[in-house]
Protein backbone atom coordinates (compact mmCIF):
# COMPACT_ATOMS: atom_id res chain seq x y z
CA UNK A 1 0.00 0.00 0.00
CA UNK A 2 2.71 2.01 1.34
CA UNK A 3 4.75 1.54 -1.92
CA UNK A 4 1.73 2.09 -4.28
CA UNK A 5 1.44 6.10 -2.43
CA UNK A 6 4.89 6.76 -2.66
CA UNK A 7 4.87 5.72 -6.48
CA UNK A 8 1.81 7.50 -7.32
CA UNK A 9 3.42 10.32 -5.11
CA UNK A 10 5.87 10.58 -7.50
CA UNK A 11 4.08 10.40 -10.77
CA UNK A 12 2.32 13.40 -9.69
CA UNK A 13 5.52 15.06 -8.73
CA UNK A 14 6.94 13.85 -11.96
CA UNK A 15 3.72 15.50 -14.03
CA UNK A 16 3.31 18.62 -12.01
CA UNK A 17 7.46 19.31 -13.10
CA UNK A 18 7.48 18.33 -16.34
CA UNK A 19 4.52 20.40 -17.36
CA UNK A 20 5.65 22.97 -15.28
CA UNK A 21 9.33 22.88 -17.06
CA UNK A 22 7.22 22.49 -20.74
CA UNK A 23 5.54 25.56 -20.09
CA UNK A 24 8.37 27.85 -18.92
CA UNK A 25 10.24 26.51 -22.25
CA UNK A 26 7.83 27.30 -24.87
CA UNK A 27 7.67 31.29 -24.69
CA UNK A 28 11.21 31.24 -25.42
CA UNK A 29 10.95 29.12 -28.58
CA UNK A 30 8.22 31.42 -29.82
CA UNK A 31 10.87 34.09 -28.80
CA UNK A 32 13.17 32.42 -31.30
CA UNK A 33 10.89 31.68 -33.95
CA UNK A 34 9.74 35.38 -33.82
CA UNK A 35 13.26 36.79 -34.31
CA UNK A 36 14.20 34.19 -37.25
CA UNK A 37 10.89 35.99 -38.98
CA UNK A 38 12.49 39.21 -38.84
CA UNK A 39 15.72 37.84 -39.98
CA UNK A 40 13.84 36.71 -43.13
CA UNK A 41 11.71 40.08 -43.88
CA UNK A 42 14.43 42.37 -43.38
CA UNK A 43 17.46 40.32 -44.62
CA UNK A 44 20.73 42.87 -45.27
CA UNK A 45 22.33 43.01 -48.62
CA UNK A 46 25.19 41.86 -49.43
CA UNK A 47 27.93 44.52 -50.55
CA UNK A 48 27.37 45.99 -53.92
CA UNK A 49 29.60 45.73 -56.38
CA UNK A 50 28.12 48.94 -58.55
CA UNK A 51 27.11 52.02 -56.47
CA UNK A 52 24.58 54.27 -56.73
CA UNK A 53 25.88 56.39 -59.30
CA UNK A 54 26.27 53.47 -61.98
CA UNK A 55 23.20 52.93 -61.39
CA UNK A 56 21.52 55.99 -61.97
CA UNK A 57 23.38 56.68 -65.49
CA UNK A 58 22.83 53.21 -66.78
CA UNK A 59 19.27 53.90 -66.00
CA UNK A 60 19.09 57.41 -67.43
CA UNK A 61 21.10 55.62 -70.56
CA UNK A 62 18.31 52.93 -70.64
CA UNK A 63 15.57 55.38 -70.67
CA UNK A 64 17.11 57.42 -73.13
CA UNK A 65 17.53 54.34 -75.58
CA UNK A 66 13.91 53.01 -75.13
CA UNK A 67 12.53 56.45 -75.47
CA UNK A 68 14.62 56.55 -78.75
CA UNK A 69 13.00 53.09 -79.50
CA UNK A 70 9.28 54.19 -78.91
CA UNK A 71 9.88 57.09 -81.78
CA UNK A 72 10.92 54.73 -83.91
CA UNK A 73 7.89 52.57 -83.01
CA UNK A 74 9.98 49.28 -82.55
CA UNK A 75 10.19 49.25 -78.65
CA UNK A 76 9.34 46.12 -77.18
CA UNK A 77 6.78 45.02 -75.09
CA UNK A 78 8.20 44.60 -71.40
CA UNK A 79 11.30 47.08 -71.73
CA UNK A 80 9.59 49.28 -69.63
CA UNK A 81 9.22 46.74 -67.23
CA UNK A 82 12.63 46.47 -66.84
CA UNK A 83 12.91 49.80 -65.93
CA UNK A 84 10.62 50.11 -63.66
CA UNK A 85 11.96 47.02 -61.78
CA UNK A 86 15.24 48.66 -62.08
CA UNK A 87 14.24 51.75 -60.43
CA UNK A 88 12.22 49.40 -57.58
CA UNK A 89 15.54 48.01 -57.04
CA UNK A 90 17.71 51.06 -56.76
CA UNK A 91 14.96 52.85 -54.20
CA UNK A 92 15.50 49.46 -51.87
CA UNK A 93 19.44 49.83 -52.57
CA UNK A 94 20.00 46.43 -54.39
CA UNK A 95 22.35 48.16 -56.77
CA UNK A 96 23.86 44.77 -58.60
CA UNK A 97 20.34 43.97 -59.32
CA UNK A 98 18.89 47.42 -60.78
CA UNK A 99 22.38 47.75 -62.57
CA UNK A 100 21.54 44.11 -64.34
CA UNK A 101 18.07 45.57 -65.43
CA UNK A 102 18.71 48.68 -66.76
CA UNK A 103 21.75 47.14 -68.52
CA UNK A 104 18.83 44.63 -69.87
CA UNK A 105 16.53 47.49 -70.82
CA UNK A 106 19.55 49.00 -72.61
CA UNK A 107 20.21 45.93 -74.35
CA UNK A 108 16.37 45.44 -75.40
CA UNK A 109 16.06 48.92 -76.75
CA UNK A 110 19.46 48.74 -78.81
CA UNK A 111 18.53 45.20 -80.26
CA UNK A 112 15.21 46.66 -81.47
CA UNK A 113 16.35 49.70 -82.91
CA UNK A 114 19.00 47.24 -84.79
CA UNK A 115 16.49 44.98 -85.73
CA UNK A 116 14.27 47.12 -87.31
CA UNK A 117 17.04 48.59 -89.09
CA UNK A 118 17.52 45.04 -90.83
CA UNK A 119 13.96 44.50 -91.27
CA UNK A 120 13.88 48.12 -93.47
CA UNK A 121 15.45 46.36 -96.22
CA UNK A 122 14.45 42.56 -95.80
CA UNK A 123 10.28 43.34 -95.28
CA UNK A 124 10.01 42.87 -99.57
CA UNK A 125 11.14 39.47 -99.27
CA UNK A 126 8.04 38.46 -97.32
CA UNK A 127 5.74 39.64 -100.03
CA UNK A 128 3.61 37.78 -101.96
CA UNK A 129 5.47 39.12 -105.70
CA UNK A 130 8.82 37.91 -103.78
CA UNK A 131 7.72 34.35 -103.33
CA UNK A 132 6.24 33.94 -106.50
CA UNK A 133 9.06 35.41 -107.97
CA UNK A 134 6.84 38.43 -109.58
CA UNK A 135 8.87 41.78 -110.82
CA UNK A 136 7.09 44.97 -109.46
CA UNK B 1 -15.09 83.74 -137.83
CA UNK B 2 -13.06 80.71 -138.94
CA UNK B 3 -10.21 81.88 -137.63
CA UNK B 4 -12.62 81.93 -134.02
CA UNK B 5 -13.85 78.09 -134.51
CA UNK B 6 -10.53 77.09 -135.37
CA UNK B 7 -8.99 78.78 -132.09
CA UNK B 8 -11.92 77.81 -129.88
CA UNK B 9 -11.42 74.11 -131.54
CA UNK B 10 -7.64 74.18 -130.42
CA UNK B 11 -8.50 75.71 -126.49
CA UNK B 12 -11.12 72.53 -126.34
CA UNK B 13 -8.94 69.82 -127.53
CA UNK B 14 -6.29 71.11 -125.43
CA UNK B 15 -8.41 71.66 -122.31
CA UNK B 16 -9.61 67.94 -122.80
CA UNK B 17 -6.12 66.55 -123.15
CA UNK B 18 -5.22 68.69 -119.83
CA UNK B 19 -8.84 66.83 -117.86
CA UNK B 20 -7.84 63.35 -119.67
CA UNK B 21 -4.03 63.77 -118.48
CA UNK B 22 -5.06 64.42 -115.08
CA UNK B 23 -7.43 62.14 -114.63
CA UNK B 24 -4.67 59.28 -115.78
CA UNK B 25 -2.24 60.67 -112.94
CA UNK B 26 -5.26 60.58 -110.31
CA UNK B 27 -5.98 56.97 -111.07
CA UNK B 28 -2.13 56.15 -110.62
CA UNK B 29 -2.44 56.73 -107.18
CA UNK B 30 -3.25 52.97 -107.06
CA UNK B 31 -1.19 51.51 -109.51
CA UNK B 32 1.08 49.67 -107.23
CA UNK B 33 -1.79 48.59 -104.96
CA UNK B 34 -3.49 47.02 -107.77
CA UNK B 35 -0.05 44.91 -108.79
CA UNK B 36 -0.01 44.11 -105.09
CA UNK B 37 -3.32 43.23 -104.80
CA UNK B 38 -3.43 41.06 -107.78
CA UNK B 39 0.03 39.22 -106.58
CA UNK B 40 -1.86 38.92 -103.28
CA UNK B 41 -4.99 36.69 -105.41
CA UNK B 42 -2.62 35.08 -106.82
CA UNK B 43 -0.77 33.34 -104.12
CA UNK B 44 -3.60 32.75 -102.54
CA UNK B 45 -5.38 30.67 -105.65
CA UNK B 46 -2.05 29.48 -106.57
CA UNK B 47 -1.09 28.31 -102.90
CA UNK B 48 -4.59 26.56 -102.15
CA UNK B 49 -5.21 25.24 -105.96
CA UNK B 50 -3.34 21.84 -104.59
CA UNK B 51 -1.85 21.79 -101.49
CA UNK B 52 -1.28 18.26 -101.35
CA UNK B 53 1.21 19.04 -104.31
CA UNK B 54 2.82 21.82 -103.35
CA UNK B 55 3.29 21.03 -99.63
CA UNK B 56 6.96 21.08 -99.97
CA UNK B 57 6.39 24.83 -101.44
CA UNK B 58 3.88 26.29 -99.61
CA UNK B 59 3.32 23.66 -96.39
CA UNK B 60 6.66 22.61 -95.30
CA UNK B 61 5.63 22.11 -91.66
CA UNK B 62 2.26 20.64 -92.36
CA UNK B 63 1.49 17.07 -92.01
CA UNK B 64 0.60 15.79 -95.36
CA UNK B 65 -2.01 13.53 -93.65
CA UNK B 66 -3.92 16.53 -92.08
CA UNK B 67 -3.67 17.75 -95.65
CA UNK B 68 -5.08 14.75 -97.20
CA UNK B 69 -7.89 13.99 -94.61
CA UNK B 70 -8.85 17.83 -94.30
CA UNK B 71 -7.85 20.35 -96.60
CA UNK B 72 -10.03 21.35 -99.11
CA UNK B 73 -9.27 22.28 -102.60
CA UNK B 74 -9.28 24.19 -104.67
CA UNK B 75 -10.49 27.27 -103.08
CA UNK B 76 -12.23 29.75 -105.60
CA UNK B 77 -11.64 33.50 -105.08
CA UNK B 78 -14.61 34.86 -103.42
CA UNK B 79 -14.28 31.41 -100.67
CA UNK B 80 -10.90 33.29 -99.35
CA UNK B 81 -13.68 35.59 -97.51
CA UNK B 82 -14.82 32.45 -95.22
CA UNK B 83 -12.00 32.78 -93.79
CA UNK B 84 -10.02 29.12 -92.17
CA UNK B 85 -13.49 27.56 -92.86
CA UNK B 86 -12.33 28.09 -97.15
CA UNK B 87 -10.03 25.25 -97.10
CA UNK B 88 -10.06 23.76 -93.47
CA UNK B 89 -12.96 20.87 -93.00
CA UNK B 90 -13.05 20.87 -89.70
CA UNK B 91 -13.11 24.82 -88.66
CA UNK B 92 -15.83 24.95 -91.84
CA UNK B 93 -17.76 22.50 -89.27
CA UNK B 94 -17.17 23.91 -86.40
CA UNK B 95 -17.99 27.42 -87.76
CA UNK B 96 -21.55 25.83 -89.48
CA UNK B 97 -22.34 24.35 -85.81
CA UNK B 98 -22.06 28.40 -84.32
CA UNK B 99 -24.05 29.55 -87.26
CA UNK B 100 -26.82 27.69 -86.00
CA UNK B 101 -26.93 30.30 -82.92
CA UNK B 102 -24.55 32.89 -83.91
CA UNK B 103 -22.75 34.19 -80.33
CA UNK B 104 -23.11 37.55 -81.66
CA UNK B 105 -26.56 38.47 -81.83
CA UNK B 106 -27.34 39.44 -78.69
CA UNK B 107 -24.58 41.87 -79.02
CA UNK B 108 -25.71 42.58 -82.43
CA UNK B 109 -29.13 44.01 -81.03
CA UNK B 110 -27.80 45.49 -78.18
CA UNK B 111 -25.77 47.54 -80.76
CA UNK B 112 -29.23 48.21 -82.90
CA UNK B 113 -30.33 49.96 -79.25
CA UNK B 114 -27.47 52.18 -78.85
CA UNK B 115 -27.49 53.38 -82.95
CA UNK B 116 -31.26 53.94 -81.93
CA UNK B 117 -30.71 55.85 -78.69
CA UNK B 118 -30.73 59.85 -79.38
CA UNK B 119 -27.42 61.55 -77.81
CA UNK B 120 -28.08 64.15 -75.76
CA UNK B 121 -28.37 66.81 -78.11
CA UNK B 122 -31.53 64.36 -79.17
CA UNK B 123 -29.21 63.47 -82.56
CA UNK B 124 -28.93 60.06 -83.56
CA UNK B 125 -25.64 57.92 -85.47
CA UNK B 126 -28.16 58.46 -88.29
CA UNK B 127 -27.72 61.98 -88.47
CA UNK B 128 -24.02 61.97 -88.93
CA UNK B 129 -23.89 58.54 -91.53
CA UNK B 130 -27.57 58.81 -92.69
CA UNK B 131 -27.55 54.83 -92.79
CA UNK B 132 -25.97 52.12 -90.30
CA UNK B 133 -25.57 50.30 -93.45
CA UNK B 134 -21.84 52.32 -94.63
CA UNK B 135 -19.05 49.93 -94.11
CA UNK B 136 -18.38 49.46 -97.73
CA UNK B 137 -17.12 52.86 -97.64
CA UNK B 138 -14.53 52.62 -94.53
CA UNK B 139 -11.91 52.98 -94.07
CA UNK B 140 -11.05 55.76 -96.65
CA UNK B 141 -8.55 58.40 -97.30
CA UNK B 142 -9.43 61.79 -95.64
CA UNK B 143 -7.36 64.17 -98.52
CA UNK B 144 -8.43 67.64 -96.59
CA UNK B 145 -7.23 65.65 -93.23
CA UNK B 146 -4.86 63.27 -94.68
CA UNK B 147 -4.92 60.42 -92.48
CA UNK B 148 -6.75 57.23 -93.04
CA UNK B 149 -10.63 57.29 -91.35
CA UNK B 150 -11.94 54.11 -90.00
CA UNK B 151 -15.32 53.14 -88.51
CA UNK B 152 -14.09 52.88 -85.01
CA UNK B 153 -12.87 56.85 -85.31
CA UNK B 154 -16.14 57.58 -87.29
CA UNK B 155 -18.58 56.75 -84.68
CA UNK B 156 -16.19 58.49 -81.50
CA UNK B 157 -15.79 61.37 -83.95
CA UNK B 158 -19.78 61.60 -84.83
CA UNK B 159 -20.00 61.14 -80.88
CA UNK B 160 -17.81 64.07 -79.79
CA UNK B 161 -18.90 66.15 -82.54
CA UNK B 162 -22.66 65.78 -80.86
CA UNK B 163 -21.34 66.77 -77.32
CA UNK B 164 -20.89 62.94 -75.52
CA UNK B 165 -17.60 60.93 -74.64
CA UNK B 166 -15.75 58.66 -77.12
CA UNK B 167 -16.12 54.77 -76.52
CA UNK B 168 -12.91 52.89 -75.39
CA UNK B 169 -12.15 50.07 -76.84
CA UNK B 170 -12.50 46.90 -74.96
CA UNK B 171 -15.92 48.14 -73.28
CA UNK B 172 -17.80 46.41 -76.06
CA UNK B 173 -20.26 49.61 -76.94
CA UNK B 174 -18.54 50.56 -79.84
CA UNK B 175 -18.18 46.56 -81.14
CA UNK B 176 -21.79 46.53 -80.63
CA UNK B 177 -22.65 49.21 -82.41
CA UNK B 178 -19.92 48.38 -85.29
CA UNK B 179 -21.69 44.70 -84.97
CA UNK B 180 -24.92 46.44 -86.09
CA UNK B 181 -23.39 48.48 -88.69
CA UNK B 182 -21.76 45.29 -90.30
CA UNK B 183 -24.96 43.44 -90.35
CA UNK B 184 -26.62 45.62 -91.99
CA UNK B 185 -23.96 46.49 -94.54
CA UNK B 186 -23.59 42.77 -95.40
CA UNK B 187 -23.33 41.54 -99.24
CA UNK B 188 -21.93 45.75 -100.05
CA UNK B 189 -18.73 45.11 -101.82
CA UNK B 190 -15.50 46.31 -100.37
CA UNK B 191 -14.51 49.27 -102.17
CA UNK B 192 -11.08 51.42 -101.07
CA UNK B 193 -9.87 54.18 -102.97
CA UNK B 194 -6.43 55.49 -103.14
CA UNK B 195 -7.22 59.46 -104.14
CA UNK B 196 -4.04 61.30 -103.69
CA UNK B 197 -0.09 61.04 -103.68
CA UNK B 198 -0.40 61.04 -99.36
CA UNK B 199 -3.13 58.32 -99.37
CA UNK B 200 -0.40 56.08 -101.66
CA UNK B 201 1.95 57.17 -99.12
CA UNK B 202 -0.41 55.91 -95.93
CA UNK B 203 -0.82 52.66 -98.11
CA UNK B 204 2.52 52.43 -98.62
CA UNK B 205 3.27 53.01 -95.00
CA UNK B 206 0.19 50.41 -93.87
CA UNK B 207 1.55 47.75 -96.13
CA UNK B 208 5.40 48.05 -94.75
CA UNK B 209 3.89 47.76 -90.97
CA UNK B 210 2.70 44.57 -92.36
CA UNK B 211 5.54 42.50 -93.76
CA UNK B 212 8.02 44.04 -91.39
CA UNK B 213 9.22 42.09 -88.69
CA UNK B 214 8.76 43.52 -85.05
CA UNK B 215 9.02 42.60 -81.24
CA UNK B 216 11.46 40.05 -79.35
CA UNK B 217 9.94 37.06 -81.57
CA UNK B 218 11.37 39.08 -84.47
CA UNK B 219 7.96 38.02 -86.15
CA UNK B 220 5.47 40.19 -88.96
CA UNK B 221 1.81 40.42 -89.58
CA UNK B 222 2.72 38.51 -93.04
CA UNK B 223 4.77 36.46 -91.37
CA UNK B 224 1.58 33.90 -89.92
CA UNK B 225 -0.79 35.37 -92.41
CA UNK B 226 0.87 35.54 -95.92
CA UNK B 227 3.84 32.59 -95.85
CA UNK B 228 2.49 30.53 -92.17
CA UNK B 229 -1.37 31.03 -93.44
CA UNK B 230 -2.68 27.63 -93.81
CA UNK B 231 -0.34 26.39 -91.39
CA UNK B 232 -0.62 25.32 -87.43
CA UNK B 233 -0.68 26.81 -85.23
CA UNK B 234 -1.21 25.14 -81.69
CA UNK B 235 -3.89 23.81 -82.22
CA UNK B 236 -5.20 26.24 -84.92
CA UNK B 237 -4.92 27.10 -88.44
CA UNK B 238 -3.48 30.60 -89.43
CA UNK B 239 -6.17 32.13 -91.66
CA UNK B 240 -5.53 33.96 -94.72
CA UNK B 241 -4.56 37.83 -95.76
CA UNK B 242 -6.74 37.81 -98.73
CA UNK B 243 -10.55 38.33 -97.30
CA UNK B 244 -9.76 38.57 -93.71
CA UNK B 245 -11.56 42.22 -92.92
CA UNK B 246 -14.35 41.05 -94.83
CA UNK B 247 -16.19 39.67 -91.62
CA UNK B 248 -15.00 42.44 -89.10
CA UNK B 249 -16.13 43.10 -86.50
CA UNK B 250 -15.85 39.08 -85.20
CA UNK B 251 -17.25 37.71 -82.28
CA UNK B 252 -14.03 36.07 -80.89
CA UNK B 253 -14.31 32.89 -78.77
CA UNK B 254 -11.53 33.45 -76.85
CA UNK B 255 -12.59 36.76 -75.43
CA UNK B 256 -16.63 35.91 -75.42
CA UNK B 257 -17.44 39.43 -77.40
CA UNK B 258 -17.38 41.22 -80.04
CA UNK B 259 -13.88 42.49 -81.58
CA UNK B 260 -12.78 45.25 -83.83
CA UNK B 261 -9.91 45.05 -86.54
CA UNK B 262 -8.08 47.57 -84.54
CA UNK B 263 -8.05 45.56 -81.18
CA UNK B 264 -7.18 42.74 -83.42
CA UNK B 265 -4.36 44.36 -85.03
CA UNK B 266 -3.00 45.60 -81.98
CA UNK B 267 -3.43 41.95 -80.18
CA UNK B 268 -1.40 40.86 -83.45
CA UNK B 269 1.33 43.51 -82.92
CA UNK B 270 1.73 42.70 -79.27
CA UNK B 271 2.36 39.46 -79.79
CA UNK B 272 5.22 39.88 -82.11
CA UNK B 273 6.83 41.08 -78.78
CA UNK B 274 6.44 44.42 -79.38
CA UNK B 275 4.83 47.29 -77.57
CA UNK B 276 1.29 47.10 -78.10
CA UNK B 277 0.38 50.55 -79.78
CA UNK B 278 -2.73 52.21 -79.82
CA UNK B 279 -5.94 51.13 -81.22
CA UNK B 280 -6.80 54.19 -83.96
CA UNK B 281 -3.09 54.95 -83.66
CA UNK B 282 -1.85 55.98 -87.27
CA UNK B 283 0.14 52.64 -87.75
CA UNK B 284 -3.03 50.51 -87.15
CA UNK B 285 -5.04 52.50 -89.59
CA UNK B 286 -2.88 52.22 -92.16
CA UNK B 287 -2.50 48.55 -92.18
CA UNK B 288 -6.20 48.37 -91.41
CA UNK B 289 -6.11 50.46 -94.99
CA UNK B 290 -3.95 48.11 -97.44
CA UNK B 291 -5.74 45.11 -95.83
CA UNK B 292 -9.35 46.41 -97.13
CA UNK B 293 -7.64 46.99 -100.18
CA UNK B 294 -6.28 43.77 -100.88
CA UNK B 295 -9.69 42.61 -100.45
CA UNK B 296 -11.25 45.30 -102.87
CA UNK B 297 -13.91 43.21 -104.62
CA UNK B 298 -14.92 40.93 -101.75
CA UNK B 299 -18.35 41.07 -100.26
CA UNK B 300 -18.74 42.53 -96.47
CA UNK B 301 -19.89 39.37 -94.35
CA UNK B 302 -19.20 40.91 -90.89
CA UNK B 303 -20.38 40.15 -87.93
CA UNK B 304 -18.96 36.45 -87.77
CA UNK B 305 -17.43 33.79 -85.28
CA UNK B 306 -13.88 32.86 -85.03
CA UNK B 307 -11.74 31.59 -82.73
Amino acid sequence: MQKIFFSSLALIAFIFFGCSTKEDTKPAAVETKKESKTAETKPTLPPQKATEAEVKKALADAEAKYEEAKKQKVAWRYTHKRIADAKNAMSKGEYDKALKLAQEAYYESDQAIIQSQEAELTWKNATPQAILGIKD
Amino acid sequence: MLKMVFKSAIITALSLNLALAAKEKKEQFNKQAEKDRIAMQKYYLLKFSDPLKKSAHFFPYVDTEDIRKNYIFPVKLEDFAKGVAAWYKPTRDQLAEFAEMPPYLLAVEEGEALWKKPFANGKTYNDCFGSPAVLDKYPYFDTQRNEVITIDQAVNECRVANGEKPYTYGKEDLEKIIGYMAMQSRGKKINVKIPSKEAAEAYERGKKNFYKQRGYFYLSCAECHVEGSGASIRAEKLSTTLGAVTHFPVYRIKNERLLTLQERLAGCWEDTGALRPKEASNELKEIEYFLYYMSNGFKLDGPDTRK
